[in-house]
This record gives structure tokens, C-alpha cells and sequence, in this order.
């Protein structure tokens, strides 16, 4: 279970987190949207205590995160690119994170060939380091990299991006099945309301680093809600009928 | 299209210009300067001393050829050009003429190929009469457009072969221009000057014509790195494989391995006397040899890192261990050095003691090295300029005296003191500081944990 109390970021004079209460119970798939500038990023950085919040705190399963590195055993997460090693091959990644988290090679090749069809041949055996693969692969690596040790949470910032439809389709099943057949918590943005509709069991909504919606997305009933916040019906009619 | 584009370069020039990178330049320059005068005025070999009773008109062109290959080589680590067109201009109306002639003004217009003449004008001002200082700033300007012009040929040239043509064509000119400086240096000052010129500008049309020639395209993934394969990874192989294969990194040791490595071996003779100076300045040289690897890359403890450092803090890593492995990659190189060395005992060029102590406090003192962690700043290890300033910052700069302390330690030790008694103080201080490496580098961990948020802000900038 994610707790957080009372979190707060301000970047000089502008609040860009302000979350008075938010529990995020184990097993829950939540989707995070907003426009840009809403605070999804910021807030999972300091989930991750990359970054140290002026106000209040986070629990990550009972404890502190600023104070306890315990959570890193059990959670995976791919913000950017920069959490990749460019100068490591795919295997090298994959091999670094199996060692850290203390798994053996066998369990990283078993691991790993449920993600061939995300692969697709393009990332394993290509002998390139990370630096030369398209962006595109580059998100694959980091996505498998988080997923690959099994975590009990996982936090993917826009895991869509930069991907074809297929592997978008692709990952978004295997996100929702991880938390499904699992009972991982995930945490994810996207911009892709259809995604995180799809698969999303609870979906916040921020602007400005508040949430202003918290839906619980019952056979994707949240979108008709989305859809109302951002206008998209609007903006889609002709302008005659406007 | 070509003032545009020379607008552009303009603006670029002057967004880019780095003044540090000029400085280091200027300096190397005015060394080389300095001593082709000494030499010329003290007569160093049989040649010069003919050549010293010659006005200096008339050794001009030597003079100038003199700075050819060392001009080419600063500009190969220092000179950045826009050799090939991108993207934003490839799908713009700017034809590859347009392109080719930018590039040659551009090389006419750029700061580095008019550094030497600057320098080398002063020199020939002060030397000769006025008209024929301007024509032998006028010829060195020439010479120095047509390496600057190489340099673009190299960048633009996207393979081996192309590179190699460029290479070959640059000895063949060295030797040309070599054959011409000495062998027609009967002629009088200014023929021999011109035709020095002429030669360059037909070097220059020669490289203008190769760039013409080259159609390159600028494709990434035709450059995507040959893989060196390491087998498993682990903490520690991350410190071995980014040194393998960050160019940055890799270039800077091996520079360092060839310039110094056999300067130790060439010292031992000019300080082999007996006398407290000799000692000292051995011990001087003996330290920073063994220690000078850890030195390089201890300048940017996490700088590398920095790269990819978000990702290690949400994973089970700690910094101490980080630094520890830091601290064991420190010591290996300082060990390979030192392997590099024992050639020397065998040689009697030195005694096992003394490479012993040198070794022990250098590895012991690595752990100075290990605080830049805390003011280290993100470091492109992917660029390849060797002088190259990004990650660089004044803390770092200020903190670059700090291994100089033991080095000066080290060798006063063996100034003042018996050599058997140096040999043991030292030794002894490397050890102690060996045996205190886990409590030191926690603390430094400590320290860097308390500030970590400021740190990763800095790092991942």
C-alpha cells in the first residue's frame, strides 16, 4: 500500500504537488492523467524520492521513503531514458538489474522470454549498445527492465510513448495482466485516455498538482468523465455545429 | 543561402565560444613558441645552430612548419565543426556547393586557424621588419587554414578509408612542405615564403575538392558503436566497461598512459643522481605516475553516473557501495600502472621500495579523489573532444589541487629524508589509509546521502 500525507512540492513560488490525502491500496492499477504541467511526473518522483517534497511524506507498505531504502527491493519503475545505462548492451542491462536484485541467470533468460513478443528480435542478440537503439526500443528495454523483477509495485511514466500501436497494445495487456494475475500495484501516465481507460481500475486526475478527480473505472466508465473534463466530444464536432 | 548559413555559424560561434578551451590553446602555443625561439637563439642541434646565423626572415617557413602537425593535432582535440549538414538544413533549399563553400569560409573565419598566426605574428614582429613579419603571418595563416580544412575533411569523412586518405595526404604534405622549407631555403625570404603559400593553397584546393567530393549522409545508425563485449555485468564492471567504452574516458587514459608511463622511464635518467633534489623529483614523478589514472577519472566521481544515476536510486544500490567500487577500480589501474613500472626494477632504474611506497600511498590517497562526488556535475561520456569542459565546474577545478598535496608530500619525503625512512613513512601512510578506506568512504557516503535531492537535481541536470 502507497500512503501519502499531506505531500507537497514547490518549485520557487509555484505549488506543483499539493496532495492533502491519497492511499493507493495494494493490487490497484491507477492511472494517472492530466494535462501537461499536472504534476504526474513530479508526483511519481517523489514516490520515488528522487526529488525531496517540502511538505509531508510517502509510505511505500508501512514505510517512509525518504527514510528507508527497503521499497527499491520490491519496486520497479521507468521514468526516462535516463534511468537506462546507455553504454550497456540490452543483455548488459538486463544482466545489471537480475544482479542487483540478486536473481540468477536463469531467472532473468526465463524472465526474459516472456517479453519476446514485445521484443520482437529487435533488442536481444542486436549486439548495439542502448545509446544506438531507437527511442521506441530504448522504452521497450526500460519497461521490460522494471517488469523483470516481479515487482510488488511498478511505476511506468507515459509507457506508451515513442511505441507502434501493436507493442502499445501489447504492453498495456501485460501491464494489466501483471496486476491482475500478480496483485502488483501500478502506477502509470499517460496521455492516452484510451489506454488508461482500458486498463486503469482507478484513475486520478490532476491539474496543477492537485487531483481534482479520483474515478474509480469500473468497465471504463471514467472515460465519459474524461472525455466531459478535456472536451474531447467538443473539440471533435465540426465547427458548424459548435 | 550562404550568408544564412554563415549567420547561422555566427551565432552559433559565439553562443559556443568557450574562453577556458582558447586559454589552454593560446598557452600551448606560446610554450612551443617560446621554445622554438630558445632554440633558435641558443642553438640546439647542428641544423639550428646553421640555421642561427641566417636572418630570422629566412627561417620563417621553418618556423612555421614547425607548428604545422602540432597545430592539426590541437585542432583534432579541440576544433568542433559542422562538417556535415543537419537535418534542419538537409531539408532546407541549401544545395552540397552552398554547403562546401560554407564550409571553406567558415574554415577561413574560424577562431582556431587564425590562433597561430596571432601568436606566431607576434614572434615574427618582434624578429623581423614589418613587411616581412605580415607575410610570414600572411604564409602561417595559410598553413594554419589548410590544417583547420583537414580537420573538416576528417569530420566529414563517415568512414575508415576516407579518414585514411585524409592521413596519407597529410604526410605526404608535411613531407612536401619539409622538402621545400629546407631545400629551398637559398632562395630569398620572400620567394621562399610565397612559395611556402602556394603550397598550402594547394593543399587547401585539394581538401576543398575531397570535401566536394564526399557525399555524406548523416546517419546515425551507420555509426552505432561496434559492441565490446565484457560478459557479466556487475557494480564494479560498471566502472571498467564505461571506461572501455566512453571515448571521453578511454582517450584521456591512454593518452595519459603513453605521455607518462614513459616519461618516468626517460626521468629516471636526468634525476638518477644522489643528491636530495634528484630524489625529490623522482618521487615527484615516480607518484604522479602510479597515481595519475585514479586522478583523471576521480575528477568526476559520478559523473558518469550521473547519466543514468535516477535509475541506480530506485534500485537497491547504495551509494557507499558505489564508492567502494569506486575505490577498487582506483587501486586496479594504480596496479596496472605499476605493473608498467616493474620493467624498471629489472632495469635498476629504480628500487622495489621506492615503487612500492609510491604505489601504496597513491592507492591510499585515492580516497581524496572520492569527495568530488559531492560537487561532481553530469559528464557526456559520449563526446569526444579530449579537452572538453562540459561537467566541468569551479568546485572541481578548486578540488584538482587537492591530489597534489600528497604527490608534494611523497616527494619532499624522499627530498629530505634518507630513502629507506621515505620508503617506510610513506608506505605506512598508504597503508593506514588503505586500512581506514570502509569508515572514510561511509563518511563521504553519509555526507553525500544528506544532501542527495540537491545532488540528483545537479546530477541529472
Amino acid at each position: 500500500m502507497i500512503q501519502i500525507s499531506n505531500l507537497k512540492k514547490v518549485y520557487r513560488d509555484k505549488t506543483v504537488i499539493d496532495i492533502p490525502e491519497l492511499t493507493i491500496r495494494d493490487g490497484q492499477l491507477i492511472g494517472l492523467v492530466g494535462n501537461n504541467g499536472a504534476g504526474k511526473t513530479t508526483l511519481m518522483r517523489l514516490i520515488l524520492d528522487l526529488i525531496k517534497a517540502d511538505e509531508g511524506s510517502v509510505e511505500n507498505e508501512g514505510k517512509l521513503v525518504h527514510e528507508s531504502d527497503d521499497w527499491k527491493t520490491f519496486t520497479g519503475s521507468f521514468i526516462d531514458g535516463r534511468f537506462l545505462i546507455d553504454f550497456f548492451t540490452p543483455e548488459e542491462y538486463f544482466a545489471f538489474i537480475g544482479k542487483v536484485y540478486g536473481l540468477d541467470e536463469t531467472t532473468i533468460h526465463q524472465r526474459l522470454a516472456g517479453f519476446e513478443a514485445l521484443m520482437n528480435g529487435e533488442i536481444l542478440g542486436t549486439k548495439k549498445y542502448l545509446r544506438d537503439f531507437s527511442e521506441g526500443n530504448r522504452q521497450k528495454v526500460g519497461i521490460i527492465g522494471a517488469m523483470l523483477i516481479q515487482p510488488r509495485v511498478l511505476i511506468l511514466d507515459e509507457p506508451f510513448n515513442y511505441l507502434d500501436p501493436s507493442s502499445q497494445i501489447l504492453i498495456s495487456k501485460m501491464i494489466e495482466r501483471e496486476c491482475r494475475e500478480r496483485g502488483t500495484t501500478v502506477i502509470l501516465s499517460s496521455h492516452n485516455l484510451n489506454f488508461v481507460s482500458d486498463i486503469s481500475t482507478r484513475i486520478l486526475l490532476l491539474e496543477k498538482g492537485l487531483i481534482i478527480k479520483d474515478l474509480a473505472n469500473v468497465e471504463g466508465r471514467a472515460m465519459t468523465e474524461l472525455e466531459a473534463y478535456f472536451d474531447i466530444a467538443d473539440a471533435t464536432q465540426p465547427a458548424a455545429e459548435l | 543561402m550562404l550568408k544564412i548559413l554563415l549567420k547561422l555559424w555566427w551565432i552559433e560561434t559565439r553562443r559556443t565560444f568557450n574562453w577556458k578551451k582558447m586559454g589552454i590553446f593560446i598557452y600551448i602555443l606560446f610554450i612551443m613558441a617560446s621554445f622554438l625561439i630558445s632554440f633558435y637563439v641558443g642553438g640546439g642541434s647542428s641544423v639550428m645552430e646553421q640555421m642561427g646565423d641566417l636572418p630570422f626572415e629566412r627561417v620563417a617557413t621553418v618556423m612555421g612548419l614547425a607548428f604545422v602537425l602540432p597545430d592539426f593535432l590541437l585542432k583534432l582535440t579541440m576544433k568542433q565543426d559542422a562538417a556535415i549538414m543537419d537535418d534542419y538544413l538537409k531539408a532546407k533549399p541549401v544545395t552540397e556547393r552552398t554547403w562546401n563553400k560554407f564550409l571553406i569560409l567558415s574554415n577561413l573565419l574560424d577562431y582556431w586557424n587564425y590562433m597561430v598566426p596571432l601568436v606566431m605574428a607576434l614572434i615574427y614582429f618582434i624578429f623581423m621588419p614589418v613587411g616581412y613579419a605580415l607575410l610570414a603571418t600572411l604564409m602561417t595563416y595559410v598553413l594554419s587554414v589548410a590544417d583547420g580544412l583537414a580537420i573538416t575533411c576528417l569530420h566529414k569523412a563517415d568512414d575508415w578509408a576516407r579518414k585514411l586518405a585524409v592521413w596519407v595526404g597529410l604526410l605526404f604534405y608535411l613531407f612536401i612542405l619539409t622538402l621545400y622549407a629546407f631545400c629551398f631555403i637559398g632562395l630569398g625570404a620572400v620567394a621562399h615564403i610565397l612559395g611556402m603559400m602556394a603550397l598550402s593553397g594547394l593543399a587547401i584546393y585539394v581538401l576543398y575538392r575531397y570535401l566536394c567530393a564526399m557525399r555524406v549522409y548523416n546517419d546515425h545508425k551507420d555509426q552505432a558503436s561496434s559492441v565490446r563485449s565484457m560478459g557479466r555485468v556487475s557494480l564494479l564492471s560498471l566502472e571498467y566497461l564505461c571506461l572501455i567504452r566512453a571515448k571521453r574516458l578511454r582517450q584521456s587514459l591512454i593518452f595519459g598512459l603513453v605521455i607518462i608511463v614513459p616519461q618516468i622511464y626517460a626521468q629516471s635518467s636526468t634525476f638518477g643522481g644522489d643528491s636530495g633534489i634528484d630524489h625529490g623529483f623522482m618521487a615527484f614523478f615516480m607518484y604522479f605516475s602510479v597515481a595519475f589514472p585514479s586522478i583523471i577519472l576521480g575528477q568526476w566521481v559520478f559523473g558518469v553516473e550521473a547519466n543514468f544515476f535516477h535509475g541506480l536510486m530506485t534500485k537497491p544500490v547504495s551509494v557507499y557501495r558505489l564508492l567502494l567500487n569506486k575505490y577498487y577500480f582506483y587501486m586496479l589501474i594504480n596496479l596496472v600502472v605499476f605493473l608498467l613500472l616493474v620493467p624498471g626494477l629489472l632495469m635498476g632504474k629504480w628500487s622495489l621500495g621506492f615503487l612500492c611506497s609510491a604505489a601504496l600511498l597513491a592507492i591510499g590517497t585515492n580516497l581524496l579523489l572520492l569527495p568530488t562526488c559531492l560537487f561532481s556535475t553530469r559528464l557526456d561520456v559520449f563526446s569526444s573532444a579530449f579537452f572538453n569542459y562540459q561537467g566541468a565546474n569551479m568546485s572541481i577545478n578548486v578540488y584538482s589541487f587537492v591530489p597534489l598535496v600528497p604527490m608534494i608530500g611523497f616527494a619532499f619525503a624522499f627530498a629530505w629524508l634518507p630513502p629507506v625512512v621515505a620508503e617506510w613513512i610513506t608506505s605506512l601512510v598508504g597503508i593506514g589509509l588503505i586500512a581506514a578506506h570502509r569508515p572514510i568512504i561511509k563518511r563521504v557516503a553519509d555526507m553525500f546521502m544528506a544532501r542527495r535531492y540537491e545532488r540528483m537535481e545537479k546530477l541529472g541536470e
